[in-house]
């Protein structure tokens, strides 16, 4: 992938139909001739033709489940208007896919807590810790599950995972690392403010600046 | 390398021309092996009709095939070239004609021909495919790059930045995924 960026970004504007003029001629006349790049773009279109196809079923089922549900009945409807707003219609339905696919995949986490509160997962991984600059943005009032990158600490037993804000301290016991190698710690209707999120466990410490507004 | 795989291409172009010129029918042959899928697939892109596509790269190849025949291809080294704009040629052609035939493939397709049962069969089973490569999948933010970079279109630096990733991981779970779902592809199609 990384071994030929200009050629990735060239299949990918063909795969998007972006490709027009003697480029697509160029690139069209390409495929026809070069055997083992028509094989590679065959098989992302096929690839990306797939996703969008399972993406389309699994809204449609999360839909008809959302009907069902109490618990994400307010966050599904929700995205269903945004969704339906004529203004925004292909922003919006991105939404609306995403939040789904969020939402399936809380349905399958096998070590989550409490689902039914949850708005959203905020992955955390060490790039978004205190050595980055810029505190985790969250919105007050929101519930969400903080999805936190746990591979230093596979197979350490004393994990202490703590959240401290103005109004004190709340300490989490993550039951352990699942095969996604992360902690899965839900977090609901923090009142604004700005929270330390402190990972630690086998002498290593990890500190996300979390900010709800 | 390009001029190593073009010189080699364009010798196998002017063996195949001279062949069939010759009355070959084996180079006949071996022109819509080499050929069909790519075209195929090219007419596929410009007219999104899988069905569609399967006609009109069989014409460009029969015009491309009686060209050769009659030894009216200038340059044959640069058959693919030629390939490539017959194809499209083809194809505008076929679109000039669509709106008188509208009415009469409205009466002729009332039942899926086989080809198009074909087709339908090969995306359920490619869908079948992707669908287990991404439950093997156990990393959700992984599941999520995919999504958004082949569902949403999604740029890579876009992805990165709001997945808060690493180029090096980004590439990495591209890779893993496309190299799961050749082989997934592979092993059933030697089940076949």
């Amino acid at each position: 992938m990384s071994k030929n960026p200009a050629g990735d970004m060239v299949t990918r504007k063909y795969l998007r139909g972006e490709l027009e003029g003697t480029a697509l001629d160029d690139f069209e006349a390409r495929l026809i001739e070069e055997p083992a790049l028509f094989e590679k773009v065959e098989r992302e279109s096929a690839l990306m033709e797939a996703l969008k196809a399972e993406s389309a079923s699994l809204l449609e089922s999360n839909n008809v489940k959302a009907s069902r549900s109490s618990g994400f009945q307010g966050l599904l409807s929700n995205l269903a208007r945004r969704w339906a707003m004529p203004a925004w219609p292909l922003g919006a339905s991105t939404v609306a896919i995403t939040a789904c696919f969020v939402v399936a995949f809380i349905y399958r986490s096998p070590n989550l807590p409490n689902t039914e509160l949850l708005d959203r997962i905020v992955y955390l991984d060490e790039t978004r810790s205190s050595t980055s600059d810029a505190a985790v943005a969250l919105v007050a009032g929101e519930s969400v599950l903080l999805a936190i990158d746990a591979i230093e600490w596979d197979g350490a037993a004393d994990i202490r995972i703590t959240l401290r804000g103005e109004n004190g301290v709340q300490e989490y016991r993550p039951g352990g690392i699942g095969d996604d190698y992360q902690f899965l710690v839900p977090v609901s209707r923090l009142k604004p403010g700005d929270y330390l999120l402190t990972v630690s466990g086998r002498g290593v410490e990890r500190l996300y600046v979390l900010r709800a507004e | 390398m390009n001029g190593k795989r073009d010189s080699g291409e364009r010798r196998v172009s002017v063996d195949l021309a001279e062949r069939i010129v010759s009355g070959d029918r084996d180079a006949e042959t071996e022109l819509f092996q080499r050929y069909y899928r790519r075209v195929r697939f090219v007419l596929a892109r410009r007219s999104q009709d899988f069905a569609l596509a399967e006609d009109l790269a069989q014409e460009t190849l029969l015009t491309v095939l009686n060209r050769l025949r009659e030894g009216t291809i200038d340059e044959p080294e640069y058959l693919n070239r030629f390939i490539q704009q017959t194809a499209k040629y083809v194809y505008i052609a076929w679109t000039r004609k669509r709106s008188n035939q509208t009415e009469f493939r409205e009466s002729v397709d009332d039942s899926p021909d086989e080809s198009a049962v074909d087709s339908a069969y090969e995306r359920e089973e490619t869908r079948r495919i992707v669908r287990e490569m991404i439950n093997s999948i156990t990393v959700p933010r992984d599941k999520d790059l995919l999504y958004r970079y082949y569902v949403h279109d999604q740029d890579k630096a876009v992805i990165c930045d709001e997945l808060s990733l690493s180029t090096e991981h980004f590439d990495r779970v591209i890779s893993r995924a496309r190299s799961r779902f050749r082989e997934m592809a592979r092993a059933r199609l030697s089940c076949e």
